[in-house]
């Protein structure tokens, strides 16, 4: 074990617990430092995960996670136009403390990725967020660790390519703090002041990424042995008696470039604008995609699985982060002729979002090369809360369907392509998703129903999820978790062994 | 390949992004009448000094309130002669408080009484409604807000700020309703639109006085609120404190520029602005929320929201005013009570008339000595006064809206509703609400002190405000969403 495992293991978790306890007091640790303010708040989070789809080479029967997350998080304005935000967090996953002993967590290989996901202590990891915002007149300047997001879709990403995604815990039940990452980034935005009577409200946003540190997507690879319980199951098929009926697809024994230096640098602008109460931005993104794209370099190593005598296949693979940039935009606006009396009234909410992005890069499986083209993405979004008597008389539900298209121009005429990130891509790509949620007890039980389908690989994700805020320190989830697919190894197909029921029990202060 | 996309990019792109950025850098904020309010504005901290959310009978309006805080020379110009605002009002109004009471029950004298005295006083239950007569008790489940012990104090005569009542009466007989009693909305041009209503339509002019209000230094306002939820068993389940930046853009009479803020606001026809961000809890932290409200009573109000769980900014549907603000027993519409607009199209009402009579009421606070106590959640100091009220009732004419009926308790003098009774549609009591003013009697001014009292009496829960203010002259990026954007 490293020094800094010691140390991060017996410090940070009592710290983040003490934090909490001297918290609990007071609705908020509001408190003077040098006579100005400073707020210190986070939270402690316990998971429980559970597999309920049989036991396979990819999952862990029953108890297979215990996703601990601690954050804590502090503002200090030193003056009235400046703040400074601080926060640290902790990420375990006590199941490869409790499972080391078990003998089908390690001959599946789930105890080979506890250095990767047992504690995330690298320093990027425990220092989330540090930044600094001065906000001098009409302008707006946060220099720091940040996160910012420009996307309007839920649950596909299209604008928002700032931040690197964080997926180390698959698509369990974490905190927004265990889903992205924050980046080294410097942030300007001005207000125009003086707007023509049409116009209510405009801004510019320049975003510079100096690429103090390249950050990669932490995104849900194959192998046991670095993704644990939510590494894809694709089976290689070999068509031989047992044990050679089939292999699994193993962890990539990859070769990237990252950029460097002025390579990696990133820059982005937007311009916002409230137009008749309709909100519209343009946006330019020209930076690094941050997920590789790779092609095969050698013949796959294979290994034997003490779990099941299959082999394992690793993929032999070389790559790089080529760059990404776009151009696109979003509009949200109501659709006030969908006002609907006997659905309560409320207006629908239309979300639009899309981008055209130039000579983005490609894997042509036929060639085992990459190639390049241009591609559109976009997306769109409702919002519409809709009263159902019978089901909840108080409250109303929220409808929230979308549709995403991803099309890539000049589809070569034989084979398929691989975009960054591995995921095959057929020239145009389709999804829907759907989340429905109410509340009930004047808010404080919150159901919720989500489905995402990808329409083209014929595969679903399903959430259902109760929340209940028992108050404004105690907070339990009790959700499960559902995948299926129709092609073999494609989309949420390969998480089909991962169906999950989950619990969680977090405290805020 | 890379060098080459290096090349076509990386030079071009920081050339840009410096200009935009050096291009806009020379442009000079408006210039301010008044202070900023940044500078002056007390912190959280100095705020708790003064006042604790719990147990603190402390009169913190008598050292903590404008006259302290406010620079010397703003709060010289929003000062006024006291007996010339009595006067104005009066004459506005066409009478005074204290002459139009003590018709109920006059056995009940000026004096403190305790929840015993029902028994002893029957003309006590006389004086108050039932919500506020139920309250009378000693503290315990399911509700905070029992009142085991009270003073009633003599009527006062108020009056409202001197530049309200002149731009009320340079105004006055302008402001007109149409055939079905809606206003004109062109007719209505600042001050309170119908200072004695009147007439066919004297219900809707009562609620358009409402709807137009001048609480809160007169819409130009910073206010702070500490808000505790209770279960029914009176476990606190919920504490947050919120602050709410507000801007009134049209009617502007307390702080320059009069009239209209701005040319947009003429254009635009908008009436106020608020930028509410959340202090607390955790998980509202960083949290904000803006609106702007319209003159158009066919508008409705634009809202956007930044949820700082995922970093994002948000439009909400302009109708999406009525679920739950998280357990806090009230919805969009119920800020500050009522910010429902009035509308023949947008779930319109039919106003009734239903009583016109006296009511011991909470007093509006001189000194601010009212607090809640930890223990049962009582509110204690609390004074009654004898007030001449109006009894509204609206009843809902579009069955999709949430409530079927709503009451109100409003002051014939000052136009302040005191207490608000919201039914479901099946004519269930749901949502009540209970506002405790503070009064500023060298500005002729109301504001929210609390603690007020909102309750909900279908999931049984209940919260205790604790609200200060002060008034402020805001420019409009401090309420634009995108240049708030705090920590998170």
């Amino acid at each position: 074990m490293r020094i800094t495992d010691i140390l991060i293991r017996s410090t940070l978790l009592p710290a983040f617990i003490l934090a909490a306890l001297l918290c609990t007091n007071s609705p908020a640790a509001e408190m003077q430092l040098w006579g100005k303010p400073l707020s210190i708040h986070g939270y402690l989070s316990q998971s429980v995960g559970f597999g309920i789809a049989g036991e396979h080479f990819d999952t862990q029967e029953s108890f297979q996670s215990a996703i601990f997350q601690g954050l804590i998080e502090g503002t200090y304005e030193p003056r009235h136009d400046m703040r400074i935000f601080l926060s640290g967090r902790f990420n375990a996953d006590w199941a490869y403390q409790a499972l080391k002993d078990n003998t089908n967590w390690r001959d599946k290989g789930f105890d080979e990725s506890r250095g990767k996901l047992y504690v995330f202590d690298d320093f990027k990891d425990i220092l989330n967020e540090a930044h600094i915002t001065w906000r001098p007149d009409h302008f707006y300047f946060r220099l720091g660790k940040q996160i910012v997001r420009w996307g309007e879709t839920d649950g596909f990403r299209l604008m928002d390519q700032i931040n690197p995604l964080d997926q180390r815990r698959g698509l369990a039940d974490v905190e927004f703090e265990t889903t992205i990452q924050p980046t080294w980034l410097v942030r300007a935005e001005y207000g125009v002041p003086d707007l023509p009577d049409w116009c209510q409200s405009l801004s510019f946003q320049v975003i510079f990424n100096p690429n103090l540190q390249f950050v990669p997507n932490e995104s849900m690879k194959p192998g046991n042995d670095v993704s644990g319980i939510w590494s894809p199951y694709i089976e290689i098929p070999t068509n031989r008696p047992y044990p050679r009926d089939f292999g699994y697809m193993g962890s990539a024994d990859s070769r990237l470039t990252e950029p460097g230096g002025s390579d990696g640098f990133e820059y982005a602008l937007r311009l916002r604008a409230v137009v008749r109460d309709t909100v519209v931005t343009l946006n330019y993104y020209y930076g690094s995609d941050k997920d590789p794209v790779v092609r095969t370099a050698g013949l796959p190593r294979p290994e034997v699985s003490p779990y099941d005598g299959r082999t394992i296949f690793h993929p032999n693979v070389e790559g790089y982060y080529p760059m990404f940039r776009f151009v696109g935009g979003t509009l949200t606006t109501d659709i006030d002729p969908l006002q609907s009396t006997a659905l309560g009234g409320v207006a629908p909410l239309l979300r639009l979002e899309g981008f055209y992005a130039f000579n983005k890069t490609f894997t042509w499986d036929r060639l085992n090369a990459f190639e390049q083209h241009d591609e559109i993405r976009w997306a769109a979004g409702i919002d519409w809360k809709v009263k159902i008597p019978l089901l909840n008389q108080l409250s109303f539900f929220t409808i929230s369907p979308q549709f995403y298209h991803r099309k890539i121009m000049n589809y070569p005429g034989e084979g398929m392509l691989s975009g960054p990130g591995g995921e095959s891509l057929r020239e145009n790509n389709y999804q829907a998703s759907l989340m429905i949620s109410t509340g009930y007890l004047g808010g404080k039980l919150q159901p919720s129903f989500f489905w995402l389908r990808n329409i083209s690989e014929k595969a679903n994700f399903f959430r259902l999820q109760t929340v209940y805020d028992w108050s404004h320190h105690w907070r339990y989830t009790l959700g499960v978790l559902f995948f299926d697919g129709d092609k073999a190894g494609k989309s949420y197909q390969a998480l089909k062994h991962k169906d999950q029921l989950y619990l969680t029990i977090s405290y805020r202060f | 390949m890379k060098t080459f996309i290096a090349k076509t990019g990386s030079i071009q792109l920081p050339v840009l992004g410096l200009c935009i950025v050096l291009l806009f850098f020379p442009v000079l904020c408006l210039s301010m009448e008044y202070p900023d309010p940044l500078t002056y504005l007390p912190s959280l901290a100095d705020i708790d000094a003064h006042k604790k959310m719990f147990d603190d009978p402390r009169p913190w309006l008598t050292h903590f309130g404008p006259k302290q805080l406010l620079p010397d020379k703003m709060y010289e110009q929003l000062t006024y002669n006291v007996g010339n605002m009595k006067k104005q009002w009066s004459e506005l109004v066409g009478f005074t408080a204290p002459g139009e009471v003590e018709k109920i029950a006059p056995e009940i004298k000026p004096g403190k009484y305790t929840c015993k005295d029902m028994d002893k006083y029957p003309g006590l239950r006389k004086l108050f409604y039932k919500d506020l007569l139920e309250r009378i008790k000693p503290g315990g489940p399911p509700f905070a807000g029992s009142i085991p012990e009270f003073e009633i104090i003599p009527t006062r005569q108020y009056y409202w700020s001197l530049p309200i009542a002149e731009l009320t009466k340079k105004n006055l007989n302008r402001a007109r309703l149409d055939e079905k009693g809606y206003l004109i909305k062109d007719t209505w041009d600042g001050g309170y639109p119908f200072p004695r209503p009147e007439g066919k339509f004297k219900a809707q002019q009562i609620m358009y006085n409402v709807e137009k209000r001048y609480v809160g230094w007169g819409g130009d306002c910073f206010f702070l609120a500490r808000l505790t939820s209770y279960a029914k068993s009176l476990r606190i389940d919920f504490q947050g404190i919120f602050n709410v930046k507000m801007l009134r853009l049209t009617g502007r009479c307390i702080l320059e520029p009069y009239g209209y803020y701005d040319e947009g606001a003429r254009k635009r026809e908008e009436v106020k602005t608020f930028a509410l961000t959340y202090i607390s809890p955790r998980d509202f932290s960083g949290g904000l929320q803006t609106g702007m409200t319209y003159n158009d009573s066919e508008k409705p109000d634009a809202l956007m929201v930044y949820m700082p769980w995922t970093r994002k900014v948000r439009k909400l549907a302009p109708r999406d005013t009525q679920d739950d603000l998280s357990g806090q027993g009230r919805i969009y519409d119920d800020w500050e009570g009522f910010m429902q607009k009035i509308s023949p199209v947008r779930y319109p009402y039919r106003f009734e008339l239903i009583e016109e009579r006296e009511y011991l009421v909470p007093a509006p606070s001189l000194d601010g000595a009212e607090y809640v106590s930890s223990e049962g959640a009582e509110l204690k100091n609390i004074r009654f006064e004898r007030r001449p009220l109006y009894v509204i009732k609206m009843t809902q004419l579009d069955p999709g809206y949430v409530y079927g009926s709503r009451i109100f308790y409003i002051d014939k003098e000052t136009f302040l509703f005191y207490h608000i009774e919201n039914y479901d549609k099946k004519g269930r009591l749901y949502r009540t609400r209970d506002t405790q003013y503070g009064f500023f009697p060298d500005s002729g001014m109301f504001s929210w002190t609390g603690p007020h009292l909102i309750k909900d009496h279908i999931n049984m829960r209940s919260n205790v405000e604790l609200s200060f203010s002060l008034p402020s002259q805001w420019r409009r990026r401090d309420v634009n969403i995108e240049e708030l954007l705090g920590a998170k």
